[in-house]
């Protein structure tokens, strides 16, 4: 669908005048000034740019008091969005914050807009003092408003994905039932799961598996890390990880961890 | 266990200095590091002692695994994020559920996972003897019964979880003291019968010969579980899961195949509940990034503050440019002003007392002493505002005297002494009031039947509510006078002197009515509560009209 769009630089104008510029990057214009740096992978630098940009997101899904789902739906179409568009021709802040305000209408947990403006305003410029100007305010919205058309457009209105965390949930509910009660309660399984599925919201892991596979991935690294086994899983006729999701092997999930591993580097790395 | 320990207390709560390994502060927990290092192999431990200076943690039986590029990645992970992944935190517990009906649609409700894993039956068997405790709370099937009691064939667990163990062919027993009696002229045993599905709860377990006790009197149910039902059931009471098992026998349906055909499965609020269930707080996310690790936002970060925060400063600048108006005499554009600041933000102190002096100044005292009541209640030491109370409240006082009201009046100047102690001007007018009032219980004492003697009083007060109004609209009234009295020319004069006397007057009733523009005059008699009541109205009225024209 969405090839079909042709995008070109004039439609994005309307993100891109002067007085939008209240969220574009710094570093981002002095990058592409500094010619040494173009030799430099272009990949690498964008897998940063776009974790820094989810980083900005996820602090202000915090202070916005949103829960994992819209944060995650958030944090896909931004990514979906790059994925078509490129980098150069967008304030990727604004984008993210346009993610946050449409994915907390697809989610039905509304957010007012003047909250989302005021707290990624305050993230993204921690120097200078908090929104306070009202034709600025009413700059922002404007933009905003434009910028979700343009992304919905881009998205080919399809913006709902099936997310990992429904399923993740069931998996523990079940997989909690069936442990010894005491190891469940006593290690923290559940949050580190929990956790580890929203980080990886950081890479784009999350595009590229299907809900299942990823959440089975998720919970059988989190068993890893704590050096946990599921009791008699050696003597089934079938592994826990293969009744979750019956169309993976061990070898994909490994894969799929790897790739959470590589967004845990790109902070190392930030 | 010799360990030593480095305590460090910046390296947790300072800000992510990404690139050198973090130090092991107190809040490690070593048994769950423990486990883990037991689980990947020696290497593991060997790391972990190597990075964070620990010296011989305990060598149980490591596993020595082949040292694959997974492997070895797994572990450098595990060392970076240590002192995340092993933090000590206090037990979370799942709670422990009920599986009853109201439970079924919350989210999808799947039979138990040994069922789709087909674990082997014997050492499932040992597990669940193992595992049961005292409190769970079983399904099962009567096969016998005796004299001492019956026994029951477990079905499954309907409490803390699905378990599968219909085909384990487990028997317990319930020993005829545990029955509740149903009636008197029978014993207990013989209410029931074979094959009766009955509720009961696990009374004791031993773990040396594989017996269960089981009860059905309430007194052994647990305390969460305090309400539940024990005793005979009927097919349709059985738990979701376990008909849900039963169904799977029949159809080999997969996990995710029975995910997605069950209900449960689309509810939109499953994932809040299941969280809940679970305990993962949401509130508070947990996450294994640096940056989010311990949610290091300060309070004034958040949306609500900063809301906040921005509605007073719009507030502000509105009460300011309203004072300039106010100085400036535009008193229509100052209200404008301070109700949009009002607004914005509606517990503005300033906004309020300003407000409220625009009230005073229009004579408005009753929305002014409101207005200065609020500003007061949230901040009690605003000089200002208890200026202008003090102030208000006097005016009220003078006014509720002039009005005859004179306890009322009293009150007001109490209150306004009770704000200001030091106010003279209060002190003296409570005492004024005071004396006449005993005066005026003594003189009504002798003197009672004093009607004429209220009339000029009415009639003065009258006149200054009169005057008062003509005050307040002194625009609006002049021009009104003007257009009624308007200046007459001396053409105008000799005209009507000349019709005058080339027609004499009509008689009275013949004289043109005044249209209804005019003032009515006062129709109702002078005695009475009418007029007062009548003027102070339409006072009240003229107000209004007054401030729905500007405001």
């Amino acid at each position: 669908m969405s090839g079909s769009l042709v995008l070109d630089s004039k439609m994005a104008a309307p993100t891109r005048r002067k007085d939008h510029h209240t969220l574009m990057s710094d570093s981002k214009t002095a990058r592409t000034e500094d010619p040494s740096r173009r030799r430099r992978s272009h990949h690498d630098d964008e897998e940063l740019v776009h974790f820094r940009i989810v980083r900005f997101m996820m602090e202000s899904g915090i202070k916005l008091r949103m829960t994992s789902v819209p944060m995650a739906t958030a944090a896909i179409i931004y990514h979906r969005f790059f994925s078509v568009c490129r980098l150069q021709d967008f304030d990727p802040y604004l984008i993210g914050m346009t993610a946050i305000s449409l994915a907390s209408k697809v989610e039905e947990e509304h957010l007012k807009i003047r909250d989302v403006i005021n707290v990624c305003y305050r993230t993204r410029h921690k120097d200078k003092p908090p929104l306070e100007s009202q034709t600025e305010l009413a700059d922002l919205r404007q933009a905003m408003a434009s910028c979700e058309l343009l992304i919905m457009r881009v998205l080919g209105f399809n913006v709902t994905k099936e997310l990992p965390h429904k399923y993740l949930l069931h998996y523990l509910k079940s997989l909690g039932d069936w442990m010894d009660a005491s190891v469940w309660n006593r290690t923290p399984i559940r949050d580190t799961a929990w956790a580890m599925l929203r980080d990886l919201y950081h890479g784009k892991v999350c595009l590229q598996h299907k809900a299942q596979h990823i959440a089975v991935a998720v919970l059988y690294f989190s068993l890893l890390c704590y050096g946990i086994e599921v009791p008699l899983n050696n003597q089934a006729e079938t592994e826990w990880w293969k009744v979750f999701s019956d169309d993976i092997s061990e070898e994909q999930i490994k894969n799929i961890i790897e790739q959470i591993m590589d967004v845990y580097d790109l902070e190392k790395r930030l | 266990m010799d360990l030593s320990r480095r305590f460090s207390q910046g390296s947790l709560a300072s800000p992510p200095t990404l690139g050198s390994p973090p130090t092991l502060g107190h809040l490690v927990d070593m048994t769950m590091m423990d486990v883990s290092a037991t689980f990947h192999g020696s290497s593991l431990r060997a790391r972990i002692q190597e990075e964070f200076g620990l010296s011989e943690m305990t060598v149980g039986n490591d596993t020595e695994r082949a040292m694959s590029l997974f492997q070895q990645r797994m572990e450098s992970f595990i060392v970076r994020k240590a002192d995340v992944l092993f933090q000590t935190r206090a037990t979370s517990h799942v709670r422990r559920t009920h599986a009853g009906k109201d439970e079924e649609d919350y989210y999808a409700v799947l039979p138990p996972l040994e069922l789709f894993m087909a674990v082997p039956i014997l050492p499932a068997k040992e597990r669940f003897y193992k595992m049961v405790q005292s409190g769970d709370i079983v399904v099962g099937k009567i096969v016998s019964l005796k004299d001492f009691g019956f026994f029951v064939k477990l079905l499954c667990l309907t409490s803390g979880g699905a378990r599968d163990i219909q085909d384990m062919d487990i028997t317990a027993l319930c020993p005829s003291s545990d029955l509740p009696s149903h009636g008197a002229h029978q014993r207990p045993i013989e209410y029931y019968h074979t094959n009766d599905i009955i509720q009961a709860v696990v009374k004791t377990v031993s773990a040396v010969d594989d017996r269960i006790v089981v009860s059905l009197k309430p007194n052994h149910l647990p305390q969460l579980l305090a309400d539940v039902y024990l005793g005979i059931i009927t097919s349709d009471d059985l738990p979701v899961h376990f008909r849900r098992s039963q169904d799977l026998q029949t159809s080999q349906a997969s996990y995710d195949q029975l995910l997605q055909r069950v209900w449960g499965f689309s509810n939109p609020s499953n994932v809040a509940y299941l969280g809940e269930v679970l305990d993962i707080a949401d509130k508070h996310p947990p996450s294994l990034m640096r940056g989010l690790h311990r949610c290091p936002f300060p309070q004034e970060d958040f949306a609500e503050s900063l809301r906040q925060h921005q509605s007073s400063k719009w507030a502000l600048a509105c009460v300011g440019t309203g004072v300039q108006h106010f100085k400036a005499g535009r008193h229509v554009d100052a209200m404008q002003c301070l109700e949009k600041a009002l607004t914005f933000d509606p517990e503005n102190v300033e906004a309020l007392v300003v407000r409220g002096a625009l009230y005073a100044n229009k004579n408005s005292l009753l929305r002014a002493m409101e207005d200065f009541a609020q500003a007061l209640k949230l901040n009690p030491g605003h000089n200002n505002a208890r200026k202008y109370m003090c102030d208000t409240l006097l005016a009220r006082g003078k006014q509720l005297q002039e009005e005859g009201e004179d306890e009322e009046a009293m009150t007001a100047y109490q209150r306004a002494l009770v704000i200001n102690p030091h106010l003279q001007e209060a002190s003296h007018a409570l005492e004024q009031v005071r004396t006449k009032l005993e005066n005026m219980k003594t003189v009504s004492q002798v003197d009672l039947t004093t009607e004429t003697e209220e009339v000029p009083s009415e009639l003065s007060f009258a006149q200054s509510s009169k005057e008062k109004l003509q005050k307040l609209l002194e625009v609006e009234g002049s021009s009104k006078d003007r257009s009624r009295h308007r200046k007459r020319s001396a053409t105008e004069h000799r005209m009507r002197a000349q019709a005058f006397t080339a027609h004499p007057p009509a008689a009275p009733e013949d004289r043109p009515r005044p249209t209804r523009r005019c003032k009515p005059k006062l129709r109702y008699p002078i005695t009475g509560l009418a007029p007062r009541l009548l003027l102070s109205e339409k006072e009240e009225k003229k107000e209004k009209t007054v401030q729905l024209k500007f405001g």
